[in-house]
């Protein structure tokens, strides 16, 4: 009869950020060891708490199913004599298998005749196949990092039980020095155990009796609820935060939550130093009411709710010396407005070699009004400003802290500039320029802040290119392809039309490097963003080989590079799309090795040859002016047209001719012919149907 | 919170700490005689955590950051603290448990309290030193680092230790329930800030404006050579205690703010460098005496005196 397996992993205290990915993977890794055993369940469930890590599979089988494959041996010439009998080879052979000579069989293959033969493999009891199931599954878990305890095992923190059960039964099997058992411990301190079950059936139930609640939903949810219901009796609503809510449900068995209180002044610090305070080392809940925050918190801990009094009051004290710490920097900095501070980047390094945040203060003014000035922003004034004062948070008290309030940069820049009586459009600037911090983060909202962002981005990446500080395969410690990705971004999704090597030569001029390193350092960089730039391209969803046959011709303006994108993904299934990258392709590759001929149509003698430079002639006017209104599914229409011409061409002329001013008259025109294209793409890169990809990055 | 009736004054809590772990069986040091940032620098735990012998130890350790000085007035925050320093080597299966018992030693009924292990890797640059682990939190209050050292000297430990450091300070405004370390009752009728205010003042007072910057720079380049050349000679002991005037000597020179972003990475490097070597010479010295601490049928000890005597 089938029943259902019972694991759980006893472990002290695992960090709460690793306990949700661990449970995936521990539920797959049994999940497959139970199919390659022939003894799937029918489902798997998860449970944690931040001593246990339990799977129950449901309705795994009492035995694995017979299952048939054919054996196969030697080759039959060694496995008999020429006179059929069986030699040393045949009969160890059958003995292996467990079969008598008589049973053999050949089989033809590849590499000639073999012996063979059927055999059935009986299907093991679960209880017997279950345990290396288990040990595998175990093994089969990652973790951010793993420790040494003692055994000759790795774990996220020392594994100190295990319960496996199967069909009322205990599984033998020890791993990491801990033999498997049926007992459960249950909260460290109301009740540790430990604690007989029976199995799957009680063992939510047992648990709970001595204060666990293994079921994660369920424990987050009787988190949410409280939280909820204490703020609502402390007279206003919780602040609503998913990942608190989610860290804290992995670090409780047993929640309660109560309500504590902490004085009034302190309301006069900012809301997100408040909250800061209150949630980066303490993991507290604020409380607000119409949008303000009162003087109120909620803590989830992890007992019963008996003896509440005296751990609320242990928990205000703390919060009162961490708001205290708050309250003393705010007063510190505000001693000074924002701009006062800006002197003392003087004193802290940006990156080693790389000056002090003020250089880099004075680079980004500069090229906040380059970059403005380039998309033809009303904003520059304020972009500039906010870029003299994106960095003077960096040396305030709060930011310096070391602790929680150190992750308030940029927040603190804001608060700090409004008290500073800066405009609102400053203040919002500095809080906007570290967005996007992921690739899926929000952009600046303000177009000074993204002037900044852009302008932060671009001077990070070229001067830690200048400093030979390059990413490479996985090592990328400044994460400048990240910014990469976040200047694209801004660029596309605020439509930006501008040369992008336009601005990565006005932040490599800001750098002051020398004459003979600028170009190369700008190619760099620039071709750095093309590549991210590409990325972000085919992540948006188009097809690898036409964003490489759009970024090959030129990077020009990113936006520009999308509008073609999206011009040629429209035509590639049009009737001469295929024909056209055909021809660019000869053209290409006929040209790869000549010196650039100068185009004469006088000099062309053919018919054809004269015809496709008429046509090439008048595609590159409608070109142009296609290009010039922005109707870049013209400009595309009018080379598709190129394609006869083309192939007449290449049917009935030789190139290579061997009189070379013929030669070079037609290499002329397979120049002029291909600059046209690449004026929208180098079509040579893209992949026919039944083509191999051959992606080149 | 004036609702612990445990009575104990800081004197106390450090001999109900030494009473507990001196029965647990670990052997009851006494301080180390150099200035040191934490316990963990003491060679009780530095030293002796390297290598397959067990060692059972505990000790106060009056610890020295000079950056965390406020000139007396920060009522949580000094340049010198105590901590109360606990290695078991091994880590025992139950050192969970066993430390929840050090608290119940001091008068903590654990079931009035919220006890919570969260996660707190730590890592000691200079040494060369990482343990995963936590701080051990009572009521929101971190009282207790825990950690199961995995590297020391920049080598990976054959023996994983568990080290359980008690914040006295914090620990003891807990059971007094007052905020202030000043404030705490050392024995009757002494308060700590009467022992240790105007250290305070006057520590601050170097650490951050007077200390000599040219001076402690070669106090430290001379330590360095020191300690090179002693552990060079196999003197473990002596060579450790010049890593440890170098480690010292370089927070000063931090607190004095006299050291830029760019230089800081060299110095910690330096001092890993020495200690290292000095872990190194600790573990080949204890193989040469055979490992004393080893029982005498385990194989590792054996086998070091079979090559000793060869």
């Amino acid at each position: 009869m089938a029943s259902d397996l019972l694991f759980e992993i006893g472990v002290e205290e695992i960090p709460a950020s690793y306990i949700r990915p661990a449970l995936a993977q521990l539920r797959e890794a049994l999940a497959s060891e139970l199919a390659a055993a022939r003894l799937e369940a029918e489902v798997i469930d998860t449970y944690a708490t931040p001593r246990r890590l339990t799977l129950v599979a449901r309705g795994i089988p009492e035995r694995q199913e017979d299952a048939e494959r054919e054996a196969v041996g030697p080759p039959a010439s060694v496995a008999f004599a020429e006179d059929g009998s069986p030699t040393k080879a045949a009969l160890g052979f059958a003995k292996a298998q467990g079969v008598s000579v008589s049973e053999l069989g050949r089989k033809e293959t590849d590499r000639g005749e073999y012996v063979s033969v059927r055999v059935t493999d009986v299907g093991r009891s679960a209880a017997d196949v279950l345990p290396g199931c288990l040990v595998a599954a175990v093994s089969a878990v990652g973790f951010p990092k793993t420790m040494r305890w003692g055994p000759d095992a790795r774990f996220a923190r020392p594994i100190r039980s295990l319960v496996a059960m199967w069909g009322g039964g205990v599984l033998d099997f020890e791993y990491a020095g801990v033999r498997a058992g049926n007992e459960v411990s249950g909260h460290r301190i109301w009740s540790p155990g430990p604690h007989v079950v029976a199995g799957s059936t009680d063992y939510l139930d047992v648990l709970e009796r001595n204060y666990v609640i293994a079921d994660v939903d369920r424990r987050r949810e009787a988190i949410h609820r409280a939280a909820a219901s204490a703020a609502a009796e402390a007279g206003g609503a919780l602040v609503e935060d998913d990942g608190l809510l989610d860290e804290v449900t992995f670090l409780v068995e047993f929640p309660t939550v109560f309500a504590g209180r902490f004085d009034e002044r302190f309301l006069d610090l900012p809301r997100d130093v408040i909250i800061a305070a209150m949630k980066g080392h303490q993991r507290y809940f604020a409380v607000e009411s119409d949008g303000t925050l009162l003087p109120r918190f909620l803590c989830v801990t992890n007992t019963p709710p008996d003896n509440i009094e005296g751990i609320r009051e242990g928990n205000e004290r703390v919060l009162v010396s961490r708001l205290d710490d708050a309250e003393f920097y705010w007063k510190e900095d505000t001693k000074t407005s924002l701009a006062d501070k800006v002197e003392a980047l003087k004193s802290v390094v940006w990156l080693e070699g790389l000056g002090s945040l003020y250089e880099k203060t004075e680079r980004l003014e500069r090229l906040a009004r380059e970059i403005g000035a380039a998309i033809g922003s009303a904003e520059v004034e304020t972009a500039a400003r906010a870029a003299r004062l994106a960095k003077a948070d960096l040396v305030t008290e709060m930011v310096k802290d070391g602790k929680e309030f150190t992750e308030l940069q940029g927040v603190m820049g804001r608060e700090y500039a409004l008290q500073s009586k800066e405009p609102p459009e400053v203040a919002a600037a500095i809080l906007e320029h570290y967005r996007p911090r992921s690739a899926s983060d929000d952009l600046p909202e303000g177009e000074a802040g993204t002037i900044l962002s852009m302008a932060d981005r671009l001077d990070s990446i070229a001067g830690c290119f200048s400093a030979g500080l390059v990413p490479s395969g996985s090592q990328d410690p400044y994460a400048l392809r990240r910014q990469a990705i976040g200047f694209v971004r801004m660029i596309l999704e605020r439509g930006l039309r501008v040369s992008t090597a336009r601005l990565v030569g006005a932040a490599v001029d800001g750098l002051g490097v020398g004459e003979g390193d600028r170009e190369r350092l700008a190619a760099d960089v620039l071709d750095f963003i093309r590549r991210r730039a590409r990325n972000v391209f085919i992540d948006a969803g188009y097809t690898y080989d036409l964003v490489d046959a759009v970024l090959g011709a030129s990077l020009g303006d990113l936006v520009g590079a999308r509008e073609r994108l999206e011009a040629l993904t429209h035509f590639r299934q049009a009737e001469d799309f295929e024909g056209l990258v055909i021809g660019a392709r000869r053209a290409s590759n006929i040209l790869k090795d000549q010196a650039e001929h100068p185009f004469d149509p006088d000099a062309l003698v053919e018919e054809q040859s004269r015809a496709l430079a008429d046509s090439a002639g008048r595609a590159a006017t409608a070109v142009s002016s296609a290009l010039e209104g922005g109707d870049l599914d013209a400009a595309v229409r009018e080379l598709l047209g190129l394609r006869r011409p083309i192939d007449e061409f290449f049917d009935h002329v030789l190139v290579m001719a061997d009189d070379p001013a013929l030669r070079d008259a037609r290499l002329g025109l397979l120049a002029k012919v291909r600059k046209l294209f690449l004026q929208i793409a180098d079509f040579a890169k893209v992949v026919l149907a039944g083509e191999e990809r051959t992606d080149g990055e | 919170m004036k609702n612990e009736s445990t009575g104990l004054t800081f004197q106390d809590i450090i001999l109900r700490l030494q009473g507990f772990w001196a029965d647990y069986g670990c052997v009851i040091l006494q301080p180390y005689n150099s200035e040191v940032g934490a316990g963990t620098f003491n060679p009780a735990t530095f030293l002796r955590c390297l290598g397959p012998e067990p060692w059972n130890a505990a000790y106060v350790e009056p610890s020295r950051r000079p950056k965390d000085g406020r000139y007396g007035e920060n009522p949580i925050r000094m340049q010198q603290f105590l901590q109360y320093q606990a290695l078991l080597k091994p880590a025992p299966h139950d050192v969970v448990d066993v430390y929840l018992r050090s608290l119940e030693a001091l008068g903590i009924v654990l079931k009035e309290h919220d006890i919570r292990f969260v996660e707190d890797d730590w890592e000691s640059p200079t040494l060369g030193a990482a343990g995963l682990g936590w701080e051990v939190w009572i009521d929101g209050m971190e009282i207790t680092q825990f950690t199961y050292f995995q590297q020391a000297g920049g080598l990976d430990l054959e023996v994983v230790s568990a080290e359980l450091t008690y914040g006295l300070g914090r620990l003891a405004t807990f059971l007094q329930g007052v905020d202030s370390f000043f404030d705490l009752e050392w024995a009757p009728g002494i308060a700590f800030g009467e022992l240790q205010r105007q250290f305070e003042v006057e520590f601050s007072s170097f650490n951050f404006d007077e200390a000599d910057v040219p001076f402690h720079r070669e106090l430290f380049d001379g330590f360095e050579a020191e300690a090179d050349r002693l552990l060079g000679l196999g003197l473990v002991a002596p060579g450790y205690d010049y890593v440890l005037k170098c480690s010292h000597t370089f927070n000063v020179l931090d607190s004095r703010g006299a050291i830029s972003v760019t230089e800081r990475t060299g110095y910690i490097a330096r001092v890993r460098k020495l200690a290292r070597k000095a872990a190194v010479a600790y573990v080949a010295q204890r193989e040469s005496l055979g490992y004393p601490l080893l029982p005498d049928d385990d194989p590792r000890r054996i086998a070091a005196l079979a090559k000793e005597g060869d």
